[in-house]
């Protein structure tokens, strides 16, 4: 019994110890790159990598004061603030519909959603970059605004419908009794019960506006760069700035990590469009 | 009167229409807009009121052989998208197993694993570019195993495409089977440790029956999401050295926008988007099928 016991907790050991390892060559390159961003231009290039060095503030100070940081910061805040507030405008009544209403064609036209949604982005790119120069709103906030709605508003919905499917029906026509019109029900009684599941949503929004770089790569110059596609402008025919890049790297990553681990369980269940039960 | 009668009769429908209608425009227009710029020679960088109008003459560029490194660039994406699915299928399955077998502190393993996936795809991919440089990171690693390879040459820059895509894509598999594993029914296991089966006859004859459907899907949105997958191997290598790395979604990006075809560049989005439709519903058929036949 006492053999069996030690030898279960050596197995234990030993599974903790491996799973250690492997996230920890997992983290590795991020650990790397933001240790990187603290580092001299000699130290980043360093053969083999140095761990103990003095830290040095250059390289942040350079990206956010000589390299305009607060305009790109603008600029991608504009964007995933509007893009969310649109996205939620335009779903919450879908998703609710979707969630409480019988009616033809309702899986069809679902399914048609998540399909519509898979077109790769590439594929749009000319064709938003024709409308974009003849709308005028090449290299404007709008036109980014406007284009991640094809792949967010899917996402918005389906995640939303979810959430309002776990809220009892019951509560709604207590409100309805009560003389609330069905928007009024919605807006008064299903949206607060829903808030936890709509905080995530709108936090999952953001960081797949923040993060997004086809788009933005394509259908801005300078205007209305955001952060996602700055990056790449620290490379130029002369030298790649990596002090620089890792600089930008980890301001650009630490909100959006924090966002994604505050919402952790709706994010796995995010990955899967609804294929696990989580 | 009227009106108010079809608001209360159609009601459903309404609320849903401005999301499909946002949809339907933002797939719709850009496809038939690409369907019109292919029978156009438009330079980009432009104005679209000079392009001109060429026929088929895109087709049969794109079809008629013009387009020398179409044939690469298709093994190139089956290569990348076959090795990238499956490695990081069964490295994430591994991992999903490890951490179904602990106790404690598997939330923070969890939470560590969302790293890599939300990682800015432009800082992840120039990363990894200056990770694979010859005095780089990765051969550091490497070098204590004796090895050092020049990964910007033509036979390994696909791999190092390939390695930099697991980093991103196993966590997801890590992340969906766990929660798959996790909601497993317990009573199966309990029959089979009565039983006295082997740790493999278990996953074998149970885990893998009753996952299957959690691992076809994951494998599936995996497998589409990389036909389409466009920004880190864009940015790590940006198709080359020569053609090495150049899957579908770069090639478009290098006819269109660096060769400034707009009109070829609309054919072969065109093909893109027929690619990935034709994949979606193949595998979509297969879990089907294995859906009603399980």
């Amino acid at each position: 019994m006492i053999i069996k016991l030690t030898s279960r907790k050596t197995a234990e050991a030993v599974t903790y110890a491996v799973l250690i390892f492997i996230l920890f060559l997992f983290l590795l390159p991020y650990i790397f790159m933001a240790l990187s961003a603290f580092k001299t231009r000699l130290e980043v290039f360093a053969y083999p990598p140095v761990w103990i060095f003095k830290p040095t503030l250059e390289n942040l100070k350079t990206v956010i004061f000589g390299h305009n940081l607060i305009f790109y910061l603008k600029n991608t805040l504009i964007i995933c603030l509007a893009n969310t507030a649109l996205t939620l405008l335009i779903s919450v009544p879908a998703a609710y519909s979707f969630a409480r209403f019988r009616f033809k064609f309702k899986e069809t036209a679902f399914i048609l959603f998540l399909i519509l949604q898979l077109v790769p982005s590439i594929s749009v790119i000319i064709g938003f970059y024709q409308i974009a120069q003849i709308l005028h709103i090449y290299d404007t906030c709008i036109v980014l605004i406007i284009t991640y709605l094809l792949w967010n508003v899917p996402f918005a919905t389906w995640m939303l419908r979810g959430f309002f499917e776990g809220i009892p029906p019951e509560v709604e026509e207590q409100a309805l009794i009560d003389g609330y019109s069905r928007l009024g029900a919605l807006a008064r009684v299903t949206l607060p019960l829903a808030a936890p599941g709509l905080g995530a949503v709108v936090m999952l929004l953001f960081i797949l506006s923040w993060n997004e770089f086809t788009l933005p790569y394509f259908l801005t110059s300078y205007n209305a760069r955001p952060l996602s596609t700055t990056v790449m402008f620290y490379t130029t025919h002369t030298e790649v700035m990596w002090g620089e890049i890792f600089a930008l790297g980890f301001i650009a990553t630490i909100p959006v990590i924090f966002l994604a681990l505050l919402v952790r369980k709706s994010y796995v269940k995010a990955l899967t469009f609804g294929a696990v039960k989580g | 009167m009227a009106l108010s009668e079809f608001v209360r009769k159609n009601y459903p429908i309404l609320l849903i229409l401005p999301a499909l209608l946002t949809v339907l425009v933002l797939v719709i227009y850009p496809l038939v807009t690409s369907l019109r710029i292919s029978t156009y020679n438009w330079i980009f960088g432009t104005r679209w009121e000079t392009a001109r109008y060429v026929g088929l003459n895109n087709y049969r560029w794109l079809f008629g052989g013009g387009d020398y490194f179409l044939g690469t660039s298709i093994w190139v994406t089956l290569v990348y998208v076959s090795c990238t699915v499956l490695l990081s299928l069964i490295l994430g399955m591994g991992i999903a197993l490890l951490l179904n077998r602990i106790t404690r502190y598997s939330s923070i393993f969890m939470s560590a694993f969302i790293i890599p996936l939300v990682t800015m795809p432009a800082v992840a991919g120039l990363a990894w570019r200056l990770y694979f440089t010859y005095d780089g990171f990765v051969n550091y690693l490497l070098s204590f195993i004796g090895l050092k390879i020049n990964w910007y040459s033509v036979n390994y820059a696909l791999l190092a495409m390939v390695i930099a895509t697991i980093w991103v894509s196993t966590p997801f598999f890590v992340l969906v089977l766990y929660a798959g594993l996790t909601s497993l029914p317990r009573e199966p296991y309990e029959a089979a440790k009565i039983d006295g089966a082997s740790r493999w006859l278990i996953f074998k004859d149970i885990t893998l029956p009753l996952m299957k459907p959690v691992i076809l899907t994951a494998t599936i949105i995996q497998t589409i999401d990389m036909f389409r997958m466009f920004d880190v191997p864009y940015i790590m290598f940006g198709g080359g050295p020569g053609s090495s790395t150049e899957i579908l979604s770069i090639h478009i990006s290098r006819v269109a926008f660096s060769m400034r075809y707009l009109g070829r560049g609309s054919c072969l989005s065109l093909l893109l988007i027929a690619i990935v439709l034709a994949v979606t519903v193949l595998l979509i058929r297969s879990l089907v099928r294995t859906r009603r036949g399980g």
